[in-house]
């Protein structure tokens, strides 16, 4: 091989790794990320059209729901029915609400999506819908109605759908007596109450009421009954009303306000949802401080208040309540799917309730409560149902800890909330691992309670300084019957240690602040000390400030001057009514009103709208037909080719066929007018008192010059045509011809005679001919005249017009057909 | 041929045990429940479908003591058969209460329920159901007797199909210790699958169910990573067609 081809080789080797490495650096640089532009722009394309037709479907879905709500709001508007009216109309805003959220999603959403602008929608997406959510609503409450005397002391003003004990329950108001009597019980702020009522007469049985019986004794220790009676007619106790809709709607709402392509709730709504657990896992934690269980744990028996944007969810039923230490055998009572199975076993065995911890079961139904937040369903397969929706690891977790089997599960409620609270604090839930959890730091089960999140603690200090709404909102929650606290107790855990130097070890342990009230007794008793905490910490401050102020310190206990206490007593009495006003304010936002709503009123425009159309797409199809005797003015705009002038019916042809089929249903005087100048064949009926059955004669009379113009001649033997069809026999001189029999000649003259002198079209006419058509079984005359020109002679340039008078005699079945026939007539004429 | 956990079993039932009417009502209740609403879509609500399942166990309580296992029907058949005239009386009731109906009173008319038996093929989708529920019963055994961690670790590795490495990540540990722990489930898993087939098994046919199926109930004889691997992957799919059951079960939230 010569060096000069060694060379080539060598230049060949050298360019075939350049082309190589080309070749590779294009694939990497160009043609990959190339494909992956391509990739990602086909995969916002298909993002887009399913999400479009995915929104799209789900927009007809709610519109379909909304028009079964609608009838239901108005029937019950009708039955005087104005709860179940309102909770229709609930029903019909909510799913208007998910019909516009799905359209404005179709409209900007997702383009804005597929173009890369979601930042243009941010704003509203999630920006409006905070502050529309956190928008005050009514500052005073709506107008009152009712009954009175039902409940001695209350009236009532409305009523709530019962549950499965035979009992009724009752919105109602105290009057100024019992209101007195209820706040010397220290039950202050009383504005509206549930009466749970239990008649033998109006469906309750008596173990029912008995069991009731049994639960208000340990309602009553949590301070949740306000007030009872039993007497030999019935029994019922007074609970505080707390307005607002259940888990389960709640949970449906939110699932179907979040974008679908997330399959799950958004991150908005998640923490809500959690919230709402959190509040209810902190409830039940009181209720077993209390020594009690609650029993029924559910989404149906959990209500979620709004209050000024921060909804609350607040359990309530609390017919199942039994004392942790009860001697009683345990029932198998409660709601499937949300029962821990075991207690069904244990039931079965006979074993006491003291002898297990009630408490379990109630985590086991939080958990269950939990699963169906996340998965907008039942834990059909108990502790083995599987969370399929997006959802945190660390949740689903919980979930399973709390289902889990008895002796595995959660010791407590303060445990599971413990997990919870760690979630809903996390920067990112969906970032957290069960490894972080509370629960699972702390060896052999013993949780390690994190702080209260700073949203749900309890700030009374505001409601001093000058009523904030959160202040307010705290204390109405702690004051209600069944509201949960704010956050969980603090409880003593581990101490806090702060390592100093990693290298030597050097450390220091954080002291942990005290507990004001580690072991709350009531509701009450924990607001009224932390209310007290707060205050005393508010003088401290206030005392502070002054000696800053002054610059020299006074002895904080020294008598003052009558004057000031005077002062200090009129600001304390103003601070107090402030507090008052405000809390009246909030009350009134969630205050119940049995008047339907703006929902009911969209249920009903809805439903009158959807009849209007119903009525005229049917019109429209010629199903809506009516008597041409018919005096009812809206028979007029029928059918288009019909118009009636007073009591002639006027058959208009040009209107027949108009795509426009409102206009041609009331035209106008400038459309009329056009539309004879056009020389529009004009077909002139008399008031049908009834129709010839078809196949029987119609005689027809001319009174026009023969043989008739091309258009005249084209029109009319289309109408003739047309009723042929229809099986009618058609006798006398048609347009084109003359009758040349002689029993048709005879009756022709005699129909002239009979209305000889009369002028054509008149009534007297109309009726004369009528009157002989039935008295010589005449079923349908049709008499043609030629139009007339302004000097009263015949104009030949004009269509003629025929009159249509049937007998009464005709049958009314056989109306139809002709009208039918008339109307196929002009559109063939036409 | 019958073994002691099966005539154990018949024989609990008969003495009116409690505890294992509910077993049987935990364990058949769904696939009743199932089969329940399949035959009367249309005609019976959810709730009624709940009454009837638990009327059928109460029909089953009082004709037990006729129940001869030795004659080789399969219990679940039996079942079905008690279930079908259940409901065959409940449509037969509603019936006679439709006044001028045509029917009389005490009629009893199959022919609707023969059209929806032809229709779904219910005897090969019923059997498959209660088979299913079976390994439904002996998950549940497991995650009643495992510790917490080690069946959460199966469900999430198994059931969820999550990845070893992704489980060891979230619970903090390492993909040996998963892997170790979940060995020990499934050979508990297996074990029980076992019992319970054997106790709700009346014919041979039944006992060969779960090899057609691909659950090896013998540990011995499956040695390599791979059959515990197809175990798994079996157990995941009746899981799931499980849980698609019950979903179907829970309407109306």
């Amino acid at each position: 091989m010569t060096p000069s081809g060694i060379g080539i080789g060598i230049l060949g080797i050298v360019g075939v790794i350049l082309a190589v490495a080309i070749a590779v650096l294009l694939i990497s640089y160009l043609i990959i990320p190339f494909f992956r532009v391509i990739a990602w722009i086909i995969s916002r394309v298909v993002q887009f059209i399913f999400g479009e037709l995915r929104d799209l479907v789900r927009t007809v879905g709610a519109l379909l729901a909304t028009l079964l709500f609608a009838p239901l709001v108005v029937i019950n508007i009708l039955l005087g029915r104005w709860s179940a009216s309102a909770h229709f109309g609930n029903s019909v805003k909510a799913e208007l609400a998910i019909a516009g959220a799905c359209l404005y999603r179709i409209v900007l959403g997702h383009p804005a999506r597929l173009f890369g602008a979601s930042g243009l929608v941010e704003g509203i997406e999630q920006r409006f819908p905070e502050a529309v959510a956190h928008a005050p609503t009514a500052d005073a409450p709506k107008g009152k109605g009712g009954r009175q005397g039902q409940f001695e002391g209350y009236r009532i003003v409305g009523s709530l759908p019962t549950g499965g004990s035979g009992s009724k329950l009752y919105i109602a108001e105290p009057d100024p007596i019992k209101r007195a009597a209820l706040e010397r019980s220290g039950f202050r702020d009383v504005d509206q109450v549930v009466i749970k009522s239990f008649a033998v007469d109006d469906g309750s049985n008596l173990p029912n009421i008995v069991r009731e019986s049994r639960a208000l004794e340990a309602a009553k220790k949590l301070g949740l009954v306000l007030d009872h009676e039993l007497s030999p007619a019935k029994f019922y106790y007074v609970m505080r009303y707390v307005p607002g809709q259940t888990l389960n709607t709640v949970i449906q709402h939110m699932h179907a306000q979040s974008d679908p392509s997330l399959q799950g709730m958004d991150d908005r709504n998640l923490r809500n949802a959690l919230g709402y657990v959190a509040d209810l896992v902190s409830t039940l934690d009181q209720y077993h401080q209390g020594g009690l269980w609650h029993k029924d744990v559910k989404p149906e028996n959990i209500i979620v208040e709004q209050l000024h944007g921060a909804p609350r969810a607040h359990l309530v039923d609390f017919g199942l309540v039994t004392p942790l230490r009860s001697a009683m055998t345990l029932t198998t009572h409660g709601t499937e799917y949300f029962r821990d199975p075991e207690l069904v076993r244990l039931a079965l065995r006979g074993v006491k309730v003291h002898e297990v911890d009630g408490a379990k079961f109630d985590v086991y139904a939080a958990g269950a409560v939990l699963f169906a937040t996340m998965e907008n369903s039942f834990p059909a397969h108990g502790v083995l149902s599987q969370v399929t929706r997006r959802c945190p690891e660390a949740i689903k977790w919980i979930i399973r800890r709390a289902m889990a089997d008895y002796d595995k599960r959660y010791t407590s409620a303060a445990q599971m909330l413990a997990d919870l609270n760690a979630v809903r604090s996390a920067a990112d839930p969906f970032s957290m691992k069960p490894i972080d959890l509370p629960s699972m730091r702390i060896a052999g089960g013993g949780a390690e309670i994190p702080p209260p999140i700073p949203q749900a603690e309890p700030a009374f200090a505001g409601a001093h300084a000058g009523a904030a709404p959160e202040s307010v909102r705290v204390a109405a929650a702690y004051a209600s019957p069944v509201g949960p606290s704010p956050a969980a107790p603090a409880r003593p855990g581990r101490p806090d240690i702060r390592l100093l130097n990693w290298w030597t070890g050097e450390h220091v342990v954080v002291p942990e602040a005290p507990s004001p009230n580690p072991t709350p007794q009531s509701p009450f008793e924990n607001f009224a000390r932390a209310a007290g905490a707060k205050v005393e910490f508010a003088v401290d401050r206030a005392f502070a400030a002054a000696e800053r102020a002054s610059g020299s310190p006074k002895v904080r206990h020294a008598r003052r001057s009558a004057r000031e206490q005077v002062e200090i007593a009129r600001a304390r009495i103003h601070a107090k009514r402030e507090k008052m006003r405000s809390f009246r304010s909030v009350a009134s936002a969630g205050r119940y009103t049995n008047k339907p709503g703006g929902g009911s009123a969209a249920g009903t425009a809805i439903f009158i709208g959807s009849i209007a159309f119903l009525f005229l797409i049917l019109r429209g199809n010629g199903i809506f037909n009516w008597s041409s005797g018919s005096s009812a003015p809206a028979a007029q705009s029928a059918l288009p080719a019909i118009q009636r002038d007073g009591a002639m019916e006027t058959i208009r042809l040009a209107s027949v066929g108009s795509a426009d089929t409102e206009k041609a249903a009331k035209p106008s005087r400038t459309t009329r007018s056009k539309r004879v100048k056009a020389e529009t064949p004009v077909l002139a009926t008399s008031p049908l008192p009834a129709i010839v059955p078809q196949g029987t004669t119609a005689l027809f009379v001319s009174d026009l010059p023969t043989p008739l113009n091309d258009e005249s001649s084209k029109a009319l033997n289309a109408v003739i045509d047309a009723l042929k069809e229809t099986g009618l026999d058609l006798k006398g001189d048609t347009p084109d011809t003359k009758a040349d029999d002689e029993e048709t000649v005879e009756r022709l003259a005699k129909a002239r005679v009979a209305v000889s002198g009369l002028e054509v079209a008149s009534p007297e006419f109309r009726d004369r001919l009528s009157e002989w058509a039935g008295e010589e079984h005449a079923d349908m005359v049709i008499w043609l005249r030629p139009q007339n020109d302004a000097s009263g002679k015949p104009d030949p340039t004009k269509l003629p017009i025929a009159y249509v008078i049937a007998s009464p005699n005709a049958g009314e079945s056989a109306r139809d057909a002709v009208r039918d026939a008339i109307a196929a007539a002009l559109k063939v004429g036409k | 041929m019958l073994n002691s956990l099966t005539t154990g079993f018949v024989d609990r039932l008969r003495a009116n045990d409690q505890a294992a009417w509910y077993e049987l009502w935990e364990t058949f209740g769904p696939v009743l429940r199932a089969q329940l609403t399949k035959w009367g879509k249309g005609r019976i609500g959810p709730e009624t479908v709940k009454d009837l399942s638990q009327e059928t166990l109460a029909a089953l309580s009082d004709s037990i003591d006729r129940y001869d296992p030795r004659k080789g029907a399969r219990f679940s058949t039996w079942l079905l058969a008690i279930a079908k005239h259940v409901l065959g009386d409940e449509m037969d009731r509603r019936g006679a209460l439709k006044r001028g109906s045509g029917k009389k009173t005490g009629e009893f008319d199959e022919s609707w329920m023969a059209a929806a038996r032809s229709a779904l093929g219910a005897d090969e989708v019923y059997e498959a159901a209660v088979f299913r529920a079976k390994v439904e019963a002996a998950i549940r055994m497991v995650q009643k007797e495992s510790d917490f961690t080690d069946f959460a670790i199966y469900s999430m590795r198994v059931l969820e199909c999550k990845p070893g490495k992704e489980v060891a990540e979230a619970l903090g540990i390492s993909e040996p210790t998963v892997s170790r722990r979940l060995a020990k489930v499934r050979e508990s898993l297996r074990r029980r699958l076992g019992e319970v087939i054997m106790t709700y098994s009346f014919t041979e046919e039944e006992l060969t169910e779960a090899k057609r199926n691909g659950l090896d109930l013998n540990p011995k004889e499956s040695s390599g990573p791979e059959d515990d691997a197809s175990f798994d992957d079996s157990i995941a799919e009746i899981y799931h067609r499980q849980l698609e059951l019950r979903k179907t079960l829970t309407v109306g939230f």
